[in-house]
C-alpha cells in the first residue's frame, strides 16, 4: 500500500493524523514545484526555439522576460472559457482535468534525490514505473474526449489520431523498458536509480544508458510521441487540423491542456534521467543539482527535436511505431535477456 | 542501407539547428532599435510646402481620383489676394485622409501634379480610436520653413 | 473503519454505479465511459488486495487500451443522440428470465462463501516477482497457450 518511507526523526508518521498531514503537505508542495517548473519549461522552450531561429524569444516582461509566464498565466485565467454550440458540456469540461491528472498522478512514485542520501518520494510501490505508464495511458481519454466533445470534425480527427498514436507508442515504450527491468531486476524507480555494478576495480553507480542504449533510443522516441510533441504532434497539427482537439478550447481549459503537455515533457525528462542517466548521481555534485542539470538537458532535447524535425505523415507514424520500434524493441528484449543470462 | 542515411539526415538537421542556436540574433528590438527604411518607403503622408512657405497643394483632387480605396477627401477653395495659401488659383480648404482605409499604395503621390502629397518614412501609426485615424490637413501639413522640418528626405523626387 | 475500508466501499460503489451507467445511459459514449469507470474502480479494488501488478495491468490494458478501442468506434458515430428505441417482442419477459437466471447463479455462488479476515499477505504477494515466478513455473502451460491463441488472433489466419 501507499506509505511514506522517509526517515522519521520526530515520530510524526506513527501518528495517523500527523502522517496524513505530512503526505498532504508533501503533495501540495510537489504540485506547486511542478507547476512552477512547468511554467519555466514553457519559458525555456520559447527561448530555445527562438535562439534556434536566431531571435531572442520573450524578453519584455520582467528581467530577461522571466515573468512572461506569469503574465500569460494571468491572461489565461481571465480569458473567457468559450464553449461552442453543441458541445457535450460535461465531457468538454472533464477532458482537460483528466489531462492534468494523468500526468500529475505519475509523480506519486517518482523519487527525487535531494542531497547525499536524503531522498524525497511520496510512495514506493513495487510496480514503480508501471504506475507511471498506467496513469499516463489515461491521457488518451483526455484527448479523445476533448476532441469528441468539441463537436467539431477537426477536433474529432485529432482525437482519433491521438488514440491510435498513443496506443501504438505505449507498446514500444513498455517494451523498451523491459531490458532495464531485466538488468536491474526491479521495477522500483529507486532501485533503477541506485543500480550499481562491480566490474573489477570499478564498483559504483552506472548510468543505464551504457548498458541499454537501444532501450534509451526507443524510449526517447516513444516519449516524444506520448507527449504529442513535434515531430509527433499529429493530434494538434495546426496546419491541417487547425489545432486538432484543442481547436475549440480557450481560456482556462486550454491552459489545462497546455499545462498537461509541458508537465508531460517535464515528467518524461525526469523519468529518462532516472531510468537511463543514473538519476541524481553525478560525481561531486549534490543530488538535486545533478538531477536538475540532467532534466534541463533532456528537456532541451525535446525542444531541439521540435525545432528541427517536421511533422510525420500519419502512415509514416504508424510504420515507425509498428514496423520499426516494436520489432526493434522485441529484438532488444531478446538480446538483453540472453546477455543477462550469459553474464550472470 | 537507407535507414542509416535517414538517421544521418536527421543528425545533420539536429546539428544545423544546434549550430544556429549560438549564432547572433537578427531580431531588431523595436521600439528601442528601429530598422533602416529605404528612401522610397511609403508610410504616413505629408503635404509639402514651397520654400517660401506657400502650400503646394492646389486643390485639384487628382489624388482623390487616383486613390484606389477613395480615402482622400479634398474640398478646394479659391485663393484671394489677401488670403493666398498656394501659388495656384485654388487651395485645399479641407484635406483629410482616412488612414484606416489607406493601403499605402502611393498612387496619390504619383497623381499629384505639384508633388504636394508625399508618403514619408513614418510607420508607427497605431492608435486607440477610429476617429483618430482621420488625418486632417493640420496633421498632414508640413510646418512652415521657419520651423525645423519633421523629416528629411523625399524632397528631391522626380 | 480504517482508510482501507472507506476506500473499499467507495470503489465498490463507483464500480456498481458504473455498471448501472453501462446499462442505463442512452448515449453510447456515456456507456463506454461508465465501463471505463468500472475498470478503474476494479483496479483500485485489486490494489486494496495488495495485487499491485494486476492493478497496473488492469489500468494499462483494459482502461488504457481495450476501452480506448471501444471509444474509438463509438466516437466515430458522432455526438448524435440515439433516435428512439427498438424493442424486441416479449422483451420484458425475456429480460426477466435472464435476470432471474443470473440472480440464481449469484445466489448459488455466494451460498458456499464463508467470510473471514484475510491472512496477512507475505510482503512479496502480488508483486512483480511473484507474478513472474508464477507465470514461468506453475502456470507456464496455460500462459504459453494463451500467447499462441492471441498470436493467432492477431495474425488473423
Ligand atoms: S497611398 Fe494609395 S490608398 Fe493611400 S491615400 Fe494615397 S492613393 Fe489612397
Ligand atoms: S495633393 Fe496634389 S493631387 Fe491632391 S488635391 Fe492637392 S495638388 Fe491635387
Amino acid at each position: 500500500m501507499i506509505r511514506l518511507d522517509t526517515p522519521d526523526p520526530f515520530g510524526i508518521y506513527s501518528n495517523p493524523v500527523g502522517h496524513w498531514f505530512v503526505v498532504v503537505i508533501a503533495m501540495l508542495l510537489l504540485a506547486f514545484v511542478l507547476i512552477t517548473a512547468t511554467a519555466y519549461v514553457v519559458f525555456f522552450e520559447r527561448i530555445a526555439l527562438g535562439w534556434m531561429q536566431r531571435r531572442p524569444g520573450p524578453n519584455r516582461v520582467g528581467p530577461g522576460g522571466f515573468l512572461q509566464l506569469a503574465a500569460d498565466g494571468v491572461k489565461g485565467l481571465f480569458k473567457e472559457g468559450f464553449a461552442p454550440v453543441g458541445v457535450d458540456r460535461v465531457l468538454f469540461v472533464v477532458a482537460p482535468g483528466i489531462a492534468v491528472a494523468s500526468v500529475l498522478l505519475g509523480w506519486a512514485v517518482i523519487p527525487v534525490g535531494i542531497w547525499g542520501s536524503i531522498t524525497y518520494w511520496i510512495s514506493d510501490l513495487n510496480i514503480g514505473i508501471l504506475l507511471v505508464l498506467a496513469v499516463s495511458s489515461m491521457n488518451v481519454y483526455a484527448i479523445m474526449l476533448g476532441g469528441w466533445a468539441s463537436n467539431n470534425k477537426y477536433s474529432l480527427l485529432g482525437g482519433m489520431r491521438a488514440a491510435a498514436q498513443l496506443i501504438s507508442y505505449e507498446m514500444a515504450m513498455g517494451l523498451s523498458l523491459v531490458p532495464v527491468f531485466l538488468i536491474v531486476g526491479s521495477l522500483r524507480l529507486q532501485d533503477i536509480v541506485g543500480f550499481t555494478v562491480h566490474w573489477g576495480p570499478y564498483s559504483g553507480p552506472i548510468p543505464l544508458l551504457l548498458l541499454a542504449p537501444v532501450s534509451f533510443l526507443i524510449y526517447l522516441v516513444a516519449a516524444v510521441a506520448e507527449t504529442n510533441r513535434a515531430p509527433f504532434d499529429l493530434p494538434e497539427a495546426e496546419q491541417e487540423l487547425i489545432g486538432g482537439f484543442l481547436t475549440e478550447y480557450s481560456g482556462f481549459r486550454f491552459f489545462m491542456f497546455y499545462l498537461a503537455e509541458y508537465l508531460g515533457v517535464l515528467t518524461q525528462s525526469t523519468l529518462i534521467a532516472l531510468l537511463f542517466f543514473g538519476g541524481w548521481y553525478l560525481p561531486l555534485i549534490p543530488g538535486a543539482i545533478a538531477l536538475f542539470i540532467k532534466v534541463v538537458l533532456l528537456v532541451f532535447i525535446f525542444i531541439w527535436l521540435r525545432g528541427t524535425l517536421p511533422r510525420l505523415r500519419y502512415d509514416m507514424l504508424m510504420r515507425l511505431g509498428w514496423k520499426a520500434l516494436l520489432p526493434l524493441g522485441i529484438a532488444n528484449v531478446l538480446v538483453t535477456s540472453i546477455l543477462v543470462v550469459l553474464l550472470s | 542501407m537507407s535507414v542509416f542515411s535517414d538517421v544521418a539526415a536527421l543528425l545533420v538537421g539536429l546539428k544545423t539547428t544546434l549550430g544556429e542556436t549560438f549564432k547572433p540574433h537578427v531580431t531588431v528590438q523595436w521600439p528601442e532599435e528601429k530598422s533602416v527604411r529605404s528612401e522610397r518607403y511609403r508610410g504616413r503622408h505629408y503635404l509639402r510646402r514651397y520654400d517660401n512657405g506657400l502650400e503646394r497643394c492646389i486643390g485639384c483632387e487628382l489624388c482623390a481620383a487616383a486613390c484606389p480605396v477613395g480615402c482622400i477627401l479634398v474640398i478646394a477653395a479659391e485663393n484671394t489676394a489677401e488670403n493666398r495659401v498656394s501659388p495656384g488659383e485654388r487651395y485645399a480648404k479641407v484635406y483629410e485622409i482616412n488612414m484606416l482605409r489607406c493601403i499605402f499604395c502611393g498612387y496619390c503621390e504619383e497623381a499629384c501634379p505639384v508633388q504636394a502629397i508625399v508618403l514619408g518614412p513614418e510607420y508607427e501609426l497605431s492608435n486607440v480610436s477610429r476617429e483618430q485615424f482621420i488625418y486632417t490637413k493640420e496633421m498632414l501639413l508640413e510646418p512652415s520653413p521657419q520651423q525645423p522640418p519633421l523629416y528629411a528626405g523625399k524632397k528631391s523626387q522626380h | 473503519m480504517g482508510p482501507a475500508t472507506i476506500v473499499f466501499w467507495l470503489a465498490s460503489a463507483v464500480a456498481l454505479a458504473g455498471g448501472l451507467g453501462v446499462v442505463l445511459f442512452k448515449e453510447p459514449i456515456r456507456n463506454v465511459l461508465s465501463l471505463v469507470l468500472v475498470m478503474l474502480s476494479l483496479a483500485v479494488l485489486f490494489l486494496l488486495l495488495s495485487a499491485q501488478f494486476v492493478f497496473a495491468v488492469q489500468v494499462i490494458v483494459y482502461a488504457g487500451a481495450v476501452m480506448v478501442l471501444f471509444l474509438f468506434v463509438i466516437t466515430l458515430l458522432g455526438p448524435v443522440r440515439e433516435q428512439g428505441t427498438v424493442r424486441l417482442p416479449w422483451q420484458i419477459f425475456i429480460s426477466a428470465v435472464v435476470i432471474a437466471a443470473f440472480a440464481g447463479f449469484l445466489v448459488a455462488m455466494l451460498r458456499g462463501v464463508s467470510y473471514r479476515t484475510p491472512d496477512a499477505a507475505d510482503p512479496i504477494f502480488g508483486s512483480v516477482q511473484s507474478i513472474g515466478v508464477g507465470l514461468f513455473t506453475d502456470y507456464l502451460f496455460p500462459f504459453e497457450l494463451t500467447s499462441i491463441l492471441l498470436l493467432v488472433a492477431a495474425v488473423g489466419c
